[in-house]
């Protein structure tokens, strides 16, 4: 992982972050270019929330620098930075208003009060939430909360917006949806952005590049494709979702469910192997069916309909859709 | 924030108001008569001011130190700190630098201690002729006296369950066995009074006749108030007999709503101990002459005969005339018991732990 | 962080405390120190040492228990009287000692207890009593506010996993009160620890405390060795003890989210029932003495009469000025005073939270040190001290607020560090993100969040003022800066009944200005959209 030297945007240069001595971020490097979002994706406890508070100001880096558009801004106390955050608990403040919550970073830069109120109600508009002024944020659902708090991390148009697990606290309807309004809006915006999940579709949806981290690295950046088609590692393939990892003709592949198709029984059946479903999920529309061989490799497949546990099936497997991991 | 500055204005207003409402009420007070008129007072920066410390119970009717200032261009800047104890102590402490030019209301319990410290310088006023011999204390003229009055026990005339008390012995008489409060001499002033003037009157054989308080009853409190107000019938307490001042049946007559042509209380004048209350001028002063000029006018007719009914003591000086109050119901002790200031500083702490021994243990 | 809060309240304080004691104390003992190992080993001394500590600890534990019930109905329960409760509980705490003792002895002998088996006068009982009536105040605002703000959703949680009420209680709200219990408790103990006039009117003449032995060597027997190694005492187990329960406090998790107000209307008969007894058990415990002052200020000459209250605009002979100028000058003080715990408070809560290392610590015990230090140490050491050039305060008037300002920081800091130390870290976070620098965080969320509490505080420096006696008394005052318990002490100093019902009449005024202030206090909110 070289760092990439940046122009414009946002650089960081092996960033270490010791808690106890413990590396919580370990020599990451990384840049968000203008007008681009990078999504970091891993595990609980990877360190990704870390990296993001370092590059806020919120915590120190013990090694590393920070940079923007050229300029070294790793001693910058956060404040200075025009860096946005939104939290993951959203920490709205719970003595203001709505309107006094997004406006508070306008306020704090010295804008008069007219210009707030316009601009709290541009936000408002472009959230959704019109009319919301007055209300307390005690009183907010948990979808209002999270489009409060992005109305006000926005509401200074910060240089860089960062976001933490944004959609966390959400049930999984409305994540999907607003998942895909955030999208639209940062691009909307231009906004340059980083954003933290643990959910690979959430960052595939949202994102120009990928950053999957694990145990305080960062072990791959790419676009959605290259890291979907080419994980590289077997870590970063299992965690976007290849579940199956297979050793062929000398090489390490990984295989995405749309490499094994089902076959009916009436078919050329030459190229199959013969697998038994041990697990069918049933997902509306499809079955997600997990069959495994006579070795007991496990590959996961869709049906249209469901099919009862110990059923013998037929799979064929692509190998041109295979992604080699070395 | 914004509402924190909303709750001081709010708060300010109220004060605003208050002092608006105190000083606006002008008209002519019931009780307090101000006899004296207004003066003209003429306004000279060289005229020096000097600084008047005394006690919490200083009064005197307004305007007085006004004649002083007509008279001599010099004004007068009143401080008031704590009683007579924390006075002398804090002046003891300040002696280098003195936050007075003249001192009123140190007595003679406490005047060793000040003579030691060697707070005043001394100043011999005229007008000592017209102050009876047995109140200069001080040969040296360091201080002098300005009031005096007598601390004695007083009774409920109408509640005593025999005959009024005469003698020191009748405190102890069983008829009036759980009668008398007096006050611990180790926080209170009439209280430790009380105790010299057993001591002056029974010398050595004191802590047996304190003993038979003791034993008939006596109860003591920490101050004067508890005593006059908790214990004795004036409060509504049940002993009939407590240690106060000979000019506290005055009092009862002065402050009585509907008034009231005799005082309920009598006094005993057998256990009168006389106070001095005494003026001087302090060492390091820079008006040294100014500073006598005062000590003079306290010691004159317009300040003596304003003593009377605001501090409740006499006037030092004979030619002042009294309040016809104090003719008609104020007494003084023919013979009070008295002790010399050297003795009182030299002995009080022992006779203090011994009285805690014998009374308190 | 916070270096620059700390700056003026270290400042203060070494200024117009430490510099004072330090300098008493070097005057008394600086000679000889000998006079420390005597009071030290000295039988009467331990003794007096020993009854100080004892009546102390006493006293915080009885508040505490008196003071629980009404607490918890306060925190929890919305009821009909709920605001009225909460200004109510300050007012004993401005009347002053003589006044409140009369009212005490009164009520005792309307129930026969002051003979015979049952006699309370002058018994440690008396003394007890006396400060639980004084400081449940302290228990009922501090801890009350901060507990009915507390999210209950952990109770519940706590509920949903097989805890019955009171285990949810004891092991999940306890632990979160803790902060607040305990700050409110060190108030209390240092109040009771110094307390002067309670122990001399009601414990009776028997019993000394630390307090009054100073008062008596330095005062009564011009011994200020004595004295001075008697403050060294003094503060050194303040100090101690302070410091422990700063150390026992450390183990105490203190976050936890502050909301709005919580409290629930109490349902159904149980409840009610159980408000009721808590408000009106503690309620009568206040309100009996305050109803015979009330009694006693409309009589004059035993006829029930408004007359009391009409002539307090007349000047008696014996005060230099009138009974109203003093609420006057009271008033100013008390503005001024509370001004003073406000600034100085305020800064030094917030240097306390945000403070590190030694400062903090030294803030934390230092701000508390005034309040549990003995007036006479105080009053002596500014008189021997603060006399030069232009800090001669010796006869400014400053110095009253001054002096009374320094004893209402405790309550102002003690009231606020709880509920800083609650806010949600990640709230100051998202405020610097959004571009607040440190000191507009700390104006903008820290002194936000901590309004209520700060109102509070201020409230108690405020009410300090009102009713102090002892520390004022050894300040230089020129005759018209009579205060309203120097006024009430004057007048209960000479008989006659005239005078006693408008020291009474005067004491009702006292106690109803500063239940008006506590309740323009308590309508103070912070943010136009927050409820906290």
């Amino acid at each position: 992982m070289t760092p990439t030297p940046a122009q414009s945007g946002l650089s960081v240069d092996s960033l270490t972050v010791r808690f106890d001595g413990h590396p919580a971020v370990n020599t990451v490097s990384l840049a968000v270019a203008e007008k681009s979002v990078l999504a970091l994706v891993g595990p609980s406890g990877c360190g990704k929330s870390t990296l993001l508070r370092a590059v806020a100001g919120l915590v120190i880096a013990d090694e590393g620098a920070v940079g923007w558009n050229g300029a070294d801004i790793t001693n910058k106390p956060a404040h200075q930075r025009d860096i946005g955050l939104m939290f993951q608990n959203h920490a709205l403040f719970s003595h203001r208003s709505v309107a006094q919550n997004i406006g508070f970073g306008l306020r704090m830069r010295g804008d008069d009060r007219l210009t707030i109120r316009q601009r709290v109600g541009e936000l408002l508009d472009l959230v959704g939430l019109v009319g919301f002024e007055k209300r307390q944020v005690q009183s907010l659902s948990g979808g209002e909360a999270q489009r409060v708090a992005l109305a006000r991390a926005v509401a200074p148009a910060p240089a860089l917006l960062l976001l933490d697990e944004p959609l966390a606290s959400l049930d999984r309807a409305r994540r999907v949806e607003l998942n895909a309004e955030l999208g639209a809006l940062l691009r909307t915006l231009g906004q340059t952005a980083i954003y933290v999940t643990h959910d690979q579709h959430e960052a595939f949806a949202v994102a120009d590049e990928v950053g999957v981290m694990n145990a305080g690295c960062l072990v791959r950046v790419g676009t959605p494709t290259e890291i979907w088609n080419d994980p590289q590692t077997e870590f970063v393939a299992r965690f976007v979702g290849h579940e199956t990892i297979i050793d062929y003709q000398g090489a390490r592949w990984a295989v995405p469910a749309a490499a094994v198709e089902l076959v009916h029984a009436d078919e050329d059946q030459d190229d199959c192997c013969r697998a038994t479903v041990i697990e069918c999920r049933f997902e509306g529309d499809r079955c997600a069916i997990k069959a495994a061989d006579a070795q007991g490799t496990v590959f996961t497949s869709f049906a249209s309909a469901a099919k009862p546990l110990g059923t013998h099936v037929l799979l064929r497997l692509h190998h041109d859709r295979f992604a080699l991991i070395g | 924030m914004k509402n924190l500055f909303r709750l001081f204005a709010i708060i300010c207003a109220l004060v605003v108001f208050t002092v608006s409402c105190a000083s606006s009420d002008e008209s002519p007070s019931v009780v307090a008569a101000d006899d004296a008129p207004p003066l003209e007072v003429t306004d000279n920066d060289n005229c020096p001011t000097l600084t008047l410390a005394t006690h919490d119970s200083f009064f005197v009717s307004d305007g007085v130190f006004d004649t002083f200032t007509a008279d001599t261009c010099i004004k007068v800047k009143q401080v008031a700190a704590g009683d007579a104890g924390q006075m002398v102590s804090a002046a003891a402490l300040t002696v280098d630098n003195p936050t007075a030019d003249v001192m009123f209301g140190i007595d003679n319990t406490f005047l060793q201690r000040g003579l030691d410290a060697e707070l005043f310088q001394p100043y011999q006023s005229e007008l000592l002729s017209t102050v009876p011999e047995a109140l200069q204390l001080d040969p040296e003229y360091r201080v002098t006296p300005i009031d005096y009055g007598d601390v004695c026990a007083n009774y409920w005339i109408d509640a005593l369950p025999g005959a009024a008390p005469s003698t020191l012995d009748d405190l102890i008489d069983p008829t009036n066995a759980n009668q008398f409060v007096t006050q611990n001499p180790e926080t209170s002033s009439p209280g430790f009074a009380f105790l010299l003037a057993t001591i002056a009157r029974y010398g050595d054989g004191w802590p047996d006749y304190w003993q038979a308080l003791v034993d008939n009853g006596v109860s003591i409190t920490a101050g004067w108030e508890d005593a006059y107000y908790g214990e004795f019938i004036a409060g509504g307490g049940d002993r009939s007999i407590v240690m106060s001042y000979a000019s506290s049946p005055p009092a009862e007559v002065i402050f009585a709503d509907p008034p009231i042509d005799a005082p309920p209380t009598g006094v005993l004048f057998d256990s009168c101990f006389r106070q001095i209350e005494f003026a001087g001028v302090l060492a390091g002063t820079e008006n040294p002459i100014a500073a006598g000029q005062l000590i003079d006018f306290m010691l004159g007719t317009t300040f003596q005969q304003d003593i009377p009914l605001n501090m409740f003591v006499y006037p030092a000086n004979s030619d002042a005339q009294l309040p016809e109050t104090f003719e008609n119901f104020g007494a003084l002790a023919d013979e009070p018991l008295t002790m010399t200031p050297a003795e009182i500083e030299a002995n009080r702490e022992a006779w203090t732990e011994q009285w805690v021994e014998i009374v308190l243990s | 962080m916070g270096v620059a809060a700390s700056a003026l309240p270290m400042v203060f304080l070494a200024v117009f405390f430490v510099w004072p004691v330090a300098n008493l104390i070097w005057r008394g003992l600086g000679d000889d120190i000998s006079r420390l190992g005597e009071v030290l080993t000295g039988e009467r001394f331990l003794r007096v040492i020993w009854f100080t500590l004892w009546q102390a600890c006493a006293s915080t534990a009885l508040t505490a228990v008196i003071a629980a019930p009404l607490t918890w109905a306060i925190a929890n329960r919305r009821f009909t009287g709920r605001r009225v409760a909460r200004v109510l509980v300050t007012v004993p705490f401005v009347l002053p000692t003589v006044v409140v003792g009369g009212a005490f002895i009164a009520v005792m002998d309307r129930f026969g207890l002051n003979d015979g088996s049952l006699r309370l006068r002058h018994t440690v009982w008396a003394i007890l009593i006396a400060h639980v009536f004084f400081n449940v105040a302290v228990v009922v605002r501090t801890v009350g506010g901060f507990w009915s703000q507390l999210d209950r959703e952990q109770e519940l949680a706590a509920q949903t996993l097989g805890a019955t009420p009171w285990q949810a209680f004891r092991e999940v709200t306890i632990p979160r009160l803790a902060p607040s219990v305990w700050s409110s408790l060190s108030i209390v103990f240092l109040f009771t620890f110094t307390s002067f006039a309670v122990v001399l009117l009601l414990g009776g003449p028997r019993r000394s405390t630390i307090e009054t032995e100073i008062y008596r060597w330095a005062v009564t027997r011009g011994d200020i060795s004595t004295a001075a190694a008697l403050s060294v005492v003094q503060i050194a187990a303040v100090v101690a003890l302070v410091a422990l329960n700063q150390w026992l406090q450390g183990g105490v998790a203190a976050t936890s989210s502050l909301l709005g107000d919580r409290a629930i209307a109490a349902k159904g008969r149980r409840q009610r029932v159980a408000v009721a007894a808590a408000v009106g058990g503690t309620g009568l415990f206040l309100a009996v003495p305050v109803v015979v002052l009330i009694e006693r200020s409309l009589r004059l000459g035993g006829n029930l009469t408004f007359e009391n209250y009409l002539s307090l605009g007349d000047r008696v002979r014996l005060l230099p000025v009138s009974a109203l100028d003093a609420v006057a000058n009271s008033l100013l003080f008390g503005l001024a005073a509370a001004g003073i715990a406000l600034v100085i408070g305020g800064m030094g809560a917030i240097a306390v939270v945000h403070g590190t290392g030694a400062i903090r610590h030294m803030l934390s015990v230092g701000l508390l040190l005034p309040l549990g230090t003995s007036a006479v140490t105080l009053g002596f050491g500014v008189l021997i001290t603060l006399d030069k050039g232009w800090l001669d305060l010796r006869s400014s008037w400053w110095i009253i607020p001054i002096t009374q300002g320094l004893i209402g920081i405790p309550f102002v800091v003690r009231a606020v560090v709880p509920v800083m130390r609650a806010i949600d870290p990640s709230m100051r976070e998202a405020a610097a993100v959004l571009g607040a620098s440190p000191r507009q965080v700390r104006r903008e969320i820290d002194l936000r969040i901590g309004t209520r509490a700060l109102v509070t505080g201020v409230g108690f420096a405020f009410a300090i003022s009102l009713g102090e006696f002892g520390a004022t008394s050894f300040v230089g005052r020129s005759p018209d800066q009579l205060t309203v318990p120097l006024a009430i002490e004057r007048l209960l100093g000479t008989p006659g009944d005239l005078l006693r019902g408008q020291a009474m009449a005067l004491s009702v005024i006292l106690m109803v200005v500063t239940a008006a202030v506590v309740l323009v206090g308590d309508r103070v909110h912070p943010g136009d959209g927050g409820v906290l």
